[in-house]
């Protein structure tokens, strides 16, 4: 039986054809995309996966999996910054308490608001997400007062709106994409399967290249 | 073939939001929980997804309990749901649950009421009006989510957008041309009677058509595209439009109707996680009485675009963009 691949990343695309995408290169793992933290989440108790590609903290989440063995890089580099992006005025950090901040559905609703309650030292509300195009309308119709996203969709987020966006710089740098194998033998087939992804499958992923941890 | 599908549009957009209703049971009504929702939801598939992704999103927090309203009438039951199950809060899917909670309000207006929020409803800031405690989620796509995809997909620029709209529609189109701004974009509307005459449509559509528009956004108006005015009217007047024509109904798409490039409709699922983070923020918070009839946009969508008509009309679409749609018509 082929070896199982789950992959959590949201992107701009559809499932089903960033599964297209990485399976073409990976014809011998099993790939499986999921749209949703929830569904990502409830199939790796099922079926548990062989190989996870995801944001670290989802992997350092997920059963069976600890730490990632291959990295993501861009540029020669591992992270990413991230920010809080908001129209026309920065955010106001010692204010944040009870505000709405729009994200990227990581790790499902309570496990969110922990998370930035300990990111932002703040009881926010979050406002998720399930795919990236729709994070800027939470700023278009006022449904958040800043979203939480990496420096890199700021940049392209700024050339495709209109909008004034502002960034507030936070100190917190993420993990680019990272893939973990529940068995470490296995690590060498995996490496060899995104080290093949050509480079649109690679952008999509937000990295240009892949490393051995 | 084109008045086929004409017809299949409307009855599906008559169906889709229209009335009809009786009830079904998916869970013990008799079940009692201090943590309990309620939802009362329409028949039908995208209703049902919109449900589900509350249930699939919450599921782990609360209690659910949903009913599937059918038919009319069926006030009775909903009253008996209510009462025997206490809800903390009621979820209506679809219009037709939310006409029945209007009835049950006025029917019981010493009642306590609690936090309702509405989803899935045609203009549900207009079907609200007459019930308590209540918040919602719009159903119709906002133009600016639209004309941005579209100048992204394009990568035109999308500076001025025509719109033929009804009066009793001035409220929504003056917040949609107020989103639009913010992207740089002109709404301009041409108001026409609520009653309408083929005549009137073809003068103003035409007149519409020949200011210096960028697209053509329709709006989701039954009586706007009846069959027989997009047959007369829409149809041939769009004819020599080499603009993108928007669309809200994915059926305004068909190649055989040669009228609209790019439909945008509502993600059901992704509504229905929006919905649950405004469930979630109540009862999180406890706010057992709204301070105000709320209504959001919505944030995600589907996307299909028939990849032919804008070759037709000489449209070119940016080829890495392509993967970023949820249909294409080849």
């Amino acid at each position: 039986m082929a070896n199982r691949l789950y992959v959590f990343y949201p992107t701009d695309i559809r499932p089903k054809k960033m599964e297209k995408h990485i399976s073409k290169h990976c014809p011998d793992i099993k790939t499986t995309v999921f749209a949703k933290y929830k569904d990502f989440n409830e199939q790796s108790r099922l079926a548990p996966p062989d190989a996870i590609l995801s944001f670290s903290k989802v992997i350092q989440k997920s059963k069976k999996f600890s730490n990632p063995h291959i990295q993501g890089f861009r540029n020669g580099v591992s992270q990413e910054k991230y920010l809080l992006v908001s129209v026309n005025e920065p955010v106001d950090m010692k204010n944040l308490e009870g505000k709405q901040i729009g994200a990227i559905d990581m790790f499902g609703r309570r496990s969110m608001k922990e998370y930035f309650f300990q990111t932002l030292g703040a009881k926010v509300k979050v406002a998720r997400v399930t795919k990236t195009e729709d994070i800027l309308n939470l700023l278009t119709f006022k449904l958040a007062s800043a979203i939480f996203i990496s420096e890199k969709k700021y940049q392209l987020f700024k050339k495709k709106s209109k909008q004034t966006l502002i960034a507030t710089d936070l100190d917190i740098n993420m993990d680019l994409v990272s893939l973990a194998v529940a068995d470490e033998n296995s690590k060498q087939q995996y490496f060899e399967c995104v080290k093949h992804l050509d480079d649109q499958t690679n952008a999509l992923l937000g990295v240009d290249s892949w490393q051995l941890k | 073939m084109a008045t086929k599908i004409m017809l299949k549009i409307v009855l599906g957009l008559m169906l889709c939001w229209g009335a009809g209703l009786a009830y079904a049971t998916s869970a013990d009504a008799t079940s009692k929980s201090s943590d309990t929702i309620l939802i009362l939801r329409a028949s039908g598939k995208n209703f049902a997804e919109t449900s589900l992704a509350i249930q699939d999103d919450l599921g782990d927090e609360f209690k659910f309990i949903e009913k599937v309203i059918k038919t009319d009438g069926e006030i009775n039951h909903v009253e008996d749901y209510i009462n025997s199950i206490k809800p903390r809060l009621i979820v209506l899917i679809g219009n037709l649950p939310i006409r029945i909670y209007t009835v049950y309000q006025n029917q019981n207006p010493k009642a306590e009421y609690p936090p309702s929020v509405a989803l899935s409803a045609l203009y549900v800031d207009r079907l609200i009006v007459a019930i308590k405690n209540i918040v919602g989620i719009r159903h119709e796509i906002p133009a600016v989510t639209s004309l941005v995809k579209m100048r992204e997909l394009t990568g035109r620029p999308m500076e001025k957008v025509g719109v033929l709209y009804r009066s009793w529609m001035r409220d929504y189109i003056k917040l949609n041309a107020e989103f639009c701004q913010l992207e740089g974009i002109e709404l301009v509307g041409v108001e026409i009677p609520n009653t309408l005459s083929i005549q009137k449509i073809k003068y103003h559509l035409k007149h519409l058509l020949n200011k210096d528009i960028d697209a053509l956004w329709v709006i989701n108006d039954n009586a706007m595209l009846s069959s027989r005015l997009m047959q007369n009217v829409w149809v041939p007047s769009v004819k020599q439009f080499s603009k993108p024509v928007i669309v809200g109904v994915e059926g305004l798409t068909a190649t055989a109707l040669n009228f609209g490039t790019f439909s945008v409709v509502p993600d059901q699922y992704a509504l229905g996680i929006q919905g649950a983070g405004l469930i979630g923020n109540i009862l999180d918070d406890k706010i057992w009485q709204l301070d105000q009839k709320k209504i959001y946009e919505p944030l995600s969508v589907k996307k299909l675009l028939n990849l032919r008509l804008m070759k037709k009309h000489n449209i070119d679409v940016q080829e890495s963009m392509l993967e970023t749609l949820d249909g294409l018509i080849e």
